[in-house]
């Protein structure tokens, strides 16, 4: 054979090959719109705004990142359990944040689940909660200003994991303790291993009561009505190793009848330990726990958003286990609650919802989010898958639009992917985790775009855009602390101490100089007096790690000792203006063995 | 053009519309300025209304970025505390003429109107004198390369970033029109001859 002869036909086969394996990549889409179709999906023109706002949790970044859909644009991250700088967030003592972080715990944190407020079921735009599953604490976000408001430290519990809001009107925080460990901790003992779900006062974050359960309390939700508190419960076997955690074949979703929790709490059928009310369900005449049997290791625990189903996701088990909510108190045996268990995939982990009767599944180990009909999967209906779609790549999380509320929208639905590997330009042996938005509106989803994000979200929820838009301020409302234009002036408190009280406005410090003595304990009010939007300063100090950020209107105080002599300039660190580099001071330190009587206030 | 003859109810219904007009030319704002840029769009456009005796809107935020225009911003101008006064006088002469009875009330409208007639010229010339102030009376922290400008009284110019809009406001439309009504007042032939000035 004349191989040259047959070279135009090699070529023309590879050629064929290429584009084949270049379509294949392009057909994950699930669709066959082109790239121009799926990015005008996407597209927000230039000064328009996005549908929705996207909390995404930071994981061990501490903090949410706010991202806007259908574009993906990152927006703002909100720093949370660990300092931020840029935003003058916890960074230096003295400052409020600073202050309530260090009061709580370390200054690091790993958030997990962001959860919305609630009235009659639907997100009313006023705070999001976020738990940080390290050091066992909450905190609560005020939408108004985007800026962590209060946090919290909940004892008795260790790794605050499954987080939600008890619907539909915020009655409570649940909080659940995944790991197990002794109550109170103290001397280690095995034996007094316990876990526990809390419950929180939403706006002081005050734990109200814990309830033990057994087992590890995982992800968790709640009724519709505000009667069930749910969780998934693995490691029933209350073992201290990955291979001990996995021999039991039934693991377990345990619903907690709140009613029934204050009636104990109402009769005194608690142990306070370390200053919270602690109710064993296995002790009060009242009904407070039931334990439905699921296979093993489950994770997710989703309700659906009519309120009826509680679906516990297999995690190890390729099915989803569907639970009626009302047969729960009804049944002898709660197994008998179970009305469905259908099959969707391997390492299903979370179940979305989108209002029309459809589940969505994420399948880690498939790397696939899975829809599927709930009712035909509950009626036995073999035929109850409806879709899927391949992500880029083990999917944990997946979140629909307004799936948590009682009336979703059923748009869009986000894959929150672990890895994301070949996705991104390289940038070193970590790669940036991955979300890809799915437009989940048709009959078949639309995989339509993916972007980045620091490590590392964990799960998101959703908000339309016009029910917390106009919610946001823009300017601060000036404080009854606030340092007002005309008023800057230094105060000798003490022999060691002075107060320094400061204004910023384009394009000034309302001090171009200030003079303390060395070892000085200054304490500096700063008010941005601007009054109109986005035109935020900062105050940073060299050489003592001090950059305080100032939002228009927004007062803030720091403290510091000067204890180097010498001239320091301060300057602002948010651009503001045309004058932005010459917006700075001098703070002057005379040394200590200067006579005091010569220092000069200004 | 004919004008109604001024039969005495006219004359007293004009005097008392004056009037009327007068007063709500001392509340209302009489002039406006609008300036947008691309960083002050839609609700945050900057404003400035001229009042008979006070200039109000986004000062604060006018003078924070006079900072780098430099220009001379008067808020404080003698004609603001003359206003009142004038304005005052004005009221009372055309009370006079509203309520005298009209055969006594001719020389009150007149002097009505010709106080109208100077008010607006005087507080159009006094208020583009101000404007030329504004732009070339410039302090030295000024942006530079920037020349030097007079805003219109009416009408729209671009200023530096911003695009400048001028117009009278519902207390200059009050004098405008309180001009006219004591105009015709005022030279309308008394009834029953009729003065025709169309001739």
């Amino acid at each position: 054979m004349d191989t040259r002869a047959m070279r135009p036909l090699f070529t023309a086969l590879l050629v064929v090959a290429l584009l084949a394996s270049a379509g294949c990549r392009s057909g994950d889409t699930g669709s066959t719109d082109t790239n121009d179709d799926l990015a005008s999906r996407v597209y927000v023109p230039i000064g328009q705004w996005d549908k929705y706002y996207a909390f995404l949790s930071g994981g061990q970044s501490g903090g949410v990142f706010v991202y806007g859909l259908p574009s993906g644009r990152f927006i703002r991250q909100i720093p949370v359990f660990e300092p931020r700088a840029g935003y003058g967030y916890a960074n230096v003592p003295g400052t409020e944040s600073y202050e309530r972080l260090r009061a709580t715990g370390p200054t690091w944190g790993d958030t997990h689940h962001p959860i919305l407020s609630e009235t009659n079921g639907d997100y009313d735009g006023r705070y999001l909660w976020i738990n940080d599953k390290a050091n066992a604490r909450v905190a609560r976000i005020d939408l108004s200003t985007f800026e962590t408001k209060a946090m919290t430290h909940v004892p008795n519990l260790q790794a605050a994991h499954g987080i939600a809001v008890v619907s539909p009107d915020t009655s409570y925080i649940i909080l659940n303790g995944e790991f197990r460990s002794e109550i109170p901790r103290g001397k280690p003992d095995q034996r007094a291993y316990g876990a526990v779900m809390a419950f929180l006062d939403p706006v002081s974050l005050d734990v109200l009561f814990e309830v033990l359960v057994p087992g590890n309390v995982d992800i968790n939700d709640s009724s519709k009505d505000g009667r069930w508190a749910f969780a998934t419960v693995y490691n029933i076997e209350k073992a201290v190793t990955v291979e001990g955690m996995i021999q039991a074949d039934e693991d377990a979703i345990v619903a907690i009848d709140i009613p029934q929790a204050e009636k104990a709490l109402e009769s005194g059928e608690y142990e306070t330990v370390d200053g919270v009310k602690i109710i064993d369900p296995a002790k009060t005449k009242e009904k407070v726990l039931y334990v439905i049997p699921v296979p093993k290791n489950p994770h997710g625990c989703d309700v659906s958003p009519d309120g009826k189903y509680v679906m516990g996701t297999g995690k190890l088990s390729p099915t989803v286990t569907v639970i009626d909510i009302s047969k729960i108190d009804k049944v002898d045996n709660t197994r008998d609650a179970i009305v469905a268990q259908p099959e969707v995939g391997l390492g299903p982990l979370h179940t979305t919802f989108d209002g029309r009767g459809n589940a969505y599944t994420s399948l880690f180990v498939d790397s696939q989010i899975v829809k599927w009909d709930i009712a035909k999967a509950i009626a036995g209906d073999p035929d109850y898958i409806v879709d899927r779609v391949d992500v880029h790549y083990n999917v944990g999380h997946t979140q629909a639009t307004l799936a948590e509320t009682m009336h979703p929208t059923g748009e869009y639905l986000i894959s929150l992917n672990k890895l994301s590997k070949d996705q991104f330009l390289p940038v070193g042996p970590t790669m940036p985790e991955s979300q890809e938005l799915i437009d989940i509106s048709g009959e078949k989803m639309v995989l339509l775009s993916e972007f980045p994000a620091e490590p590392e979200p964990h799960d998101a929820v959703f908000m339309r855009a016009s029910d917390l838009q106009d919610k946001v301020i823009q300017v601060e409302e000036l404080a009854p602390e606030a340092v007002a234009l005309g008023e800057d002036r230094v105060e000798r408190v003490g022999p060691s101490e002075v107060d320094v009280y400061m204004t910023a406005i384009r394009s000034k410090f309302g001090l171009n100089e200030f003079t303390v003595k060395q070892g000085d304990k200054v304490t500096l009010r700063v008010t941005n007096v601007e009054t109109i939007r986005d035109m935020s300063h900062g105050f940073a100090l060299d050489q003592y790690g001090i950059n305080i950020a100032l939002d228009p209107g927004q007062t803030r105080e720091v403290t510091f000792v000067a204890d180097k002599p010498g001239t320091y300039w301060y300057y602002c660190t948010w651009f503001c203006s045309a004058l932005h580099l010459e917006m700075r001071g001098r703070m002057l330190v005379e040394p200590a063995d200067a006579d005091a009587d010569e220092v000069v206030q200004r | 053009m004919t004008l109604p003859a001024m039969t005495d109810r006219n004359r007293r219904l004009a005097a008392l519309a004056v009037l009327a007009l007068l007063v709500a030319s001392m509340i209302l704002p009489l002039w406006s300025t609008r300036m947008e840029a691309p960083q002050y769009r839609g609700d945050e456009q900057l404003h400035v209304y001229v009042y008979s005796n006070r200039v109000e809107g986004d000062l604060g935020e006018l003078s924070t970025l006079n900072q780098y225009v430099g220009v001379k911003l008067r808020l404080d101008g003698p004609e603001l505390k003359g206003a009142p006064w004038v304005f005052g006088l004005l009221t009372v002469f055309a009370a006079i003429a509203a309520f005298l009875p009209p055969a006594r009330s001719r020389l009150a409208s007149r002097v009505v109107f010709a106080g109208v007639v100077i008010t607006l010229l005087c507080g159009a010339t006094i208020l583009q004198y101000r404007l030329y102030e504004m732009g070339h009376d410039r302090g030295h922290t000024t942006l530079a390369r920037m020349d030097d400008f007079t805003a219109p009284i009416l009408g729209s110019k671009k200023i530096a970033n911003f695009t400048v809009h001028t117009r009278p406001e519902a207390g200059g439309w009050a004098l405008l029109v309180a001009l006219a009504v004591s105009g015709w007042a005022t030279f309308a032939a008394p009834s029953p001859q009729t003065r025709d000035f169309s001739h």
